[in-house]
Order: structure tokens, then sequence, then C-alpha cells
């Protein structure tokens, strides 16, 4: 279990495919671990017992209840991206990316405009999207800001929370901090972020200095996907069905980061008692944590967890429920595994940290200069 | 350290070789399609099964069961796009090609070849991803569908406060309504609107008896779950109950049995919410729809 040696990084990095051989043994020995902690905590008093079966059953319901209300949004995040697979090309993602990277990093964030996708959805997508050319911090900001800035969670937040702070906050600051971290990305190199099957890019117009030995490797890899990935030219079979089996392949692929989120997240609602998390959260810094740990932990879907803080509106500030509405669809349990399947480990932490900072900090600003 | 590591590897390429006849037929790109045709299909009709007998409530707020409706739907066609690919490998099984070539794509180059091979392997479901796949269905098949109930409460507390900013709408609606017609959450909603129980308000209530937590001079707390959008999000709402003379006591109440209360409120004594003097109690099946919507 020693993951963090260097040398079986570098395998991974050689053969490009181990990566999913060493988390999944975690994954596997985390939710059994997890198993046992359900029905250990249920098992302490005599009274208690009778809950064991009871308190397991709570957990299936929750944990089914997680899935049954994502499959849809996945399902439709995978069938999005087949059909991105077989019918974009990489000519039109270059075409209609701007180069600048300003610019590119501002349509990033707007793009969830034109894939309507949710955080199940976007993963993939994203993914999809990183394997026809669009460049690293587009692809960031869209990860990032897609879940907001899309029309289905604007309506459900104005279904909630109607016109107000809260909807126009929650829109203008995904779009900052999506911005701003697709814009911290683009100083790195792709293939310092990207696992090495989402990598299948040429280096691209906005990464000159990318140029090195593996350059040839690269390119041949960046041809044969494409080529590989232009079904519909090849008159071996319709293009509809290619597209379809893609995304049940994405659909498989992101459903087991979707199954273990659910599972932990449903293993926290069951074990960890919900007052503990309330009580702390008064204050104007401690509660926008707070708020922000729980969308991390509840993992609930972005079209629908408007609802939910609405439910803590009256308890808590303005600036926690930006860190709930705004934090939660960028990065919680869910979709933080999700990363792993694009994003080399490191990354994943940046992608959860930065966005976390800047959240916070709009949070505590807001509750301490505007506190409304 | 070195020691270490080598050894490590070598555990794993073991590990690896020694899956080798398992592993091997699960690689097989015809296994492979026929496998995830099968999850897709299994996980649609899954979800149907719950649509058909009455459970997708359970977990669901009854505003998204379109959206299952449509998930079905895609996991079932998604699931039947597998048998093309499966048709792709006979035919090139028969073209005598070693190795079938699972995007379809005959005559592939050396490059195509290296590609389809780190691609197939992507997106390989090895025995993990098989089991996580199969979870919500062997879960759901092996615990029978319930929906929250006493057990659920153990880590949450009965809301009484918080809950009038839930859906301006909802507290619309409860004004609207008839005091026979209103809901355990109406009623709670009406109280935190500063509303003050008039002596000819008759509640007829359904919720599950929750006995801990019951205030003083109640016997229970008539309970329900109220959903936003699904389990997850579940927040429970009570109105304290006592009991009229010649009623069962409160002995006679099984904890998470669900009953019908048609009573009368106390006198709010400065509590917010008044206690419901129960003059009719009867055991009622769970209710088809067992949470509330706001």
């Amino acid at each position: 279990m020693n993951q963090t040696s260097p040398l079986p990084q570098a395998a991974a990095e050689r053969t490009g495919n181990r990566w999913f051989g060493r988390p999944r043994w975690g994954v596997a020995a985390f939710l059994v671990f997890a198993l046992l902690v359900v029905l250990a905590s249920s098992i302490n008093t005599p009274q208690a017992r009778f809950f064991a079966a009871e308190r397991f059953q709570t957990f299936v319901t929750i944990f089914l209840s997680l899935f049954i209300e994502a499959a849809p949004f996945l399902i439709a995040g995978s069938v999005v991206s087949g059909f991105i697979a077989v019918y974009v090309n990489q000519g039109m993602v270059e075409r209609y990316i701007p180069n600048h990277p300003l610019l590119a990093a501002l349509a990033g964030a707007g793009l969830g405009f034109v894939f309507p996708v949710c955080e199940c959805g976007v993963v993939p997508v994203t993914r999809r999207l990183y394997g026809k050319g669009l460049p690293l911090p587009v692809g960031i900001a869209f990860l990032l800001a897609a879940p907001v800035i899309n029309p289905v969670v604007i309506f459900s937040t104005y279904a909630a929370f109607g016109w107000g702070p809260v909807l126009w906050g929650r829109v203008v600051f995904s779009m900052l901090v999506a911005f701003s971290v697709g814009l911290i990305f683009h100083l790195a190199r792709p293939r310092e972020i990207l696992l090495p099957e989402t990598l299948a890019v040429s280096s691209g117009h906005d990464d000159s200095g990318d140029h090195e030995q593996c350059d040839d490797h690269d390119h041949s890899h960046d041809h044969d996907h494409s080529h590989d990935h232009s079904h519909d030219h090849g008159g071996s079979g319709p293009g509809v069905w290619q597209a379809l089996m893609m995304a049940g392949d994405d659909f498989l692929d992101m459903g087991r980061y979707l199954i273990a989120g659910a599972m932990l997240a449903a293993v926290m609602q069951t074990v960890v008692p919900q007052s503990t998390l309330l009580t702390i959260g008064q204050g104007p810094i401690i509660s926008v944590f707070v708020m922000m740990a729980l969308a991390y932990i509840l993992s609930v879907c972005s079209t629908v967890d408007a609802f939910i803080a609405l439910a803590f509106s009256n308890a808590f500030t303005t600036g926690s429920l930006f860190g709930f509405l705004v934090f939660g669809p960028m990065v919680d349990i869910k979709s933080s595994l999700l990363f792993m399947g694009v994003f080399r480990r490191r990354t994943v932490l940046y992608l959860i940290l930065l966005p976390l900072a800047l959240v916070a900090v709009i949070g505590v600003f807001w509750n301490v200069q505007v506190g409304v | 350290m070195t020691g270490r590591l080598e050894r490590d590897r070598t555990g794993e390429e073991v590990s690896q070789d020694s899956a080798t006849i398992t592993g091997r037929l699960l690689r097989l790109p015809k296994v492979q399609a026929a496998l995830k045709g099968l999850l897709l299909l299994g996980l649609g009709i899954f979800l149907f099964t719950r649509i058909t007998s009455g459970t997708l409530n359970y977990y669901i707020s009854q505003r998204f069961d379109w959206l299952t409706v449509a998930a079905v739907l895609g996991l079932i066609v998604v699931g039947l796009s597998y048998r093309y690919l499966l048709q792709e490998a006979e035919d090139s099984d028969a073209s005598d090609d070693p190795t079938p070539d699972v995007s379809g794509e005959a005559g592939s180059t050396a490059a195509g070849d290296s590609h389809q091979l780190s691609h197939d392997h992507s997106h390989t479901l090895g025995w993990s991803g098989l089991v996580l796949i199969s979870l919500p269905i062997v879960l759901g098949l092996l615990v029978p569908p319930r929906p929250l109930g006493v057990a659920a409460l153990q880590n949450r507390e009965i809301s009484g406060g918080g809950l009038d900013s839930v859906l301006p709408a909802a507290v619309g609606s409860s004004v609207v309504r008839e005091s026979s017609e209103r809901t355990i959450l109406d009623w709670i909603l009406a109280f935190h609107q500063g509303e003050r129980p008039a002596e000819t308000d008759t509640a007829d209530v359904v919720g599950f008896v929750y006995l801990d937590d019951a205030e003083d001079e109640a016997a229970f707390t008539l309970t329900r779950f109220v959903v936003g959008c699904c389990a997850a999000d579940a927040m429970a709402v009570g109105l304290p109950v006592s009991l009229a003379a010649g009623l069962p006591s409160e002995e006679a109440l099984e904890e998470g049995q669900w009953v019908r209360v048609v009573g009368q409120f106390a006198a709010s004594t400065g509590n917010d919410i008044p206690v419901l003097v129960a003059e009719q109690l009867e055991a009622v099946p769970e209710p088809n729809q067992p949470y509330l919507y706001p």
C-alpha cells in the first residue's frame, strides 16, 4: 500500500493504465471498512442492537436514493459524451475555442450552456472533450462551472430562492472561481495534469513549450485517437450505435465512482449525527466551512441541491449558503472520485483545494462585509 | 526500500498473471461486451421494477419520477447497443483477425492497434468494477425496499425550526388547505407562521409513531419525513401527540407503526408546536407515498 513511492508511479505512467489497478483495492477495502463501521456503530448498546438491521436498511435506502437520483443525469452526460466522441472532431473544438487564455477560460466557464450537464455528467464530457483537443484551462473551467452555469440548475436555483443574492451570487461566484482556477491551470502542462489515457492531444496552441522527446509518441497517439473515433466515416456501422456504446463505456467507467461516492455519503448520513455539524455552524467563518463540508459529504446533484440549501437558509448565513451552492457542485465526494478517472492524483488534490480556498474567501468575505 | 518495491512489483505481476484464466476470459472483447450490455440492461430493469412496484418514491421525490423513466429508457437503449458490438466481434472472428477489433475498424494500422490496446484497457471492466456496478442491483434485491423510518432518526433530530423557509409556495398552500386536509408538515409550517390553533380546528393526520424524545405531556411524536429531492436530504417533522382518555395506552403503541390521529390541539403553553390531543387513533397501513414533499 505504499502508493506514494516513486517507482510504482513511474510504472503507472509508463504503462498508462495501471492506475486503475491501485485505487480499486483501496476503494474495495474502504467499502468493506465502511460497512463494518455502519454495523459496529449500531450494536454498541443492547437497546440499539435492534436497530442494526434497520440501520443497514436505512443505509441501503439512502445509497439507492442517491444512485437513482443521479443515474438519469449520469446516463444523460454519458450519452452527450458519446455523441461528442463520434460527431465532434478536433477541428471543431479548435475552431470555436478562442486562443487567448483569458477568453479561453471564460469560454470554458460558459460552455455549460452548450453542454448542459450536471456534476456527474460533466466529467465524462470533459474527458471526451480533452480527447478532442480541448485546451487544458478551458476544460478545467468547464468542469468547475458547468454544473452550475447551465439552464437546468439556474432554473432550479430560481425555483428555490427566487431572484435575489443567492441566485446571482451563485452564478457569478461559480463563474469567477471556475475562471480563476482555469487560468491557474493555463500555466501547467497537460501531460503533468491529465492521465495518459485522457491525454490524446497534440499539445495545442497554448502550450508551445511542451515539445519534448515524447512528442512523436504523443502525435501518433493523437492521430490514431482521432482516426479511431471517427467511425462514422469508416462505414463499419451507424455512428449512433457507436456513440451509444461509448456512452455505455463512460457510464460504467464513471458509475463505479458514483457508486463508491454514494456509498460513502450514505455511510456518513447513517452514522454521523446531523446535529454535530449543524451546532457548530453559526459563526461567520466556521459556518462557511461547515456548509462546504456538508456539501462535500452529501454529494447531492447540482440540479437539486438548491432545495437542500433552502432547508438550511434560516439557520445559516448567506455566505455559508454560497459555500454550499458554489463549492458543492464543483467538488464533492463523488465528483472527486470521478476526477480520478481523468486527472492525475496530485491534480485532483489541486482541483479540490483551489476551489475550496477561493469559495471560503468569498463566503467569509460576504458574511463579514455584506452580511445579508 | 528498493527490495520492497521490487517485491511489490513482482507481487503485482504474479497476481496479474495468476488471474490468467478467469482474468483473460473476463477480458475477451465478446465477454466484455456481453457483460457491459447485461449490466446496463440489468440496471435499467432494476430501476424499472422499482417503478412498477411503487417503491420508487421510497428513494426519490415524485417530482423526479420522470427522470427515472428516462434513465430506464437510456440504460436499455445504451445496453442494447452492445449487441452491435457483439456482432462486430463475431464478424471479425470470422474474418480470421487474431485480435478482434472492438471499435469495429478493419485493417487497423500498428499505431491503431497499440491505441486500441490502451483504449480497450481503460474501459475494461475488471472484477472490482463488475462488483461495484452491480452493487445497486445486489443490495436492492437482498435488502427489501423500505422507506426511511425510526432507525433513520437515530442520528438526526425531528425538526421544528428552520422549516418556515421551505418553499414559500408550500406555506401558501397550507393556509388555503382545509384544516382536516392538512399534513403534519402543513401544521408545522402554519405554527411557525405564528398561526395558533382555533377551537374548531380538527387535525386528521397520518404518520409513524416515534416514542423517544416525546415531550413530557405527549405520549409519542407523530412523525413523517419531508423529502426535497431524494431520501438523502430527508428531514423529519413531527407533532407531539397525547392520548385522550379511553384510548390504548402508550405501552400498546409500537414504535414505527403507522397511525392515523384525529384530534384537536391543546392550548399552546408557550411551546412552538402545541400538543395534539388524540381523540381517535387507528393503525393504518404504510401510505403509498411515505414522504411528504414541500
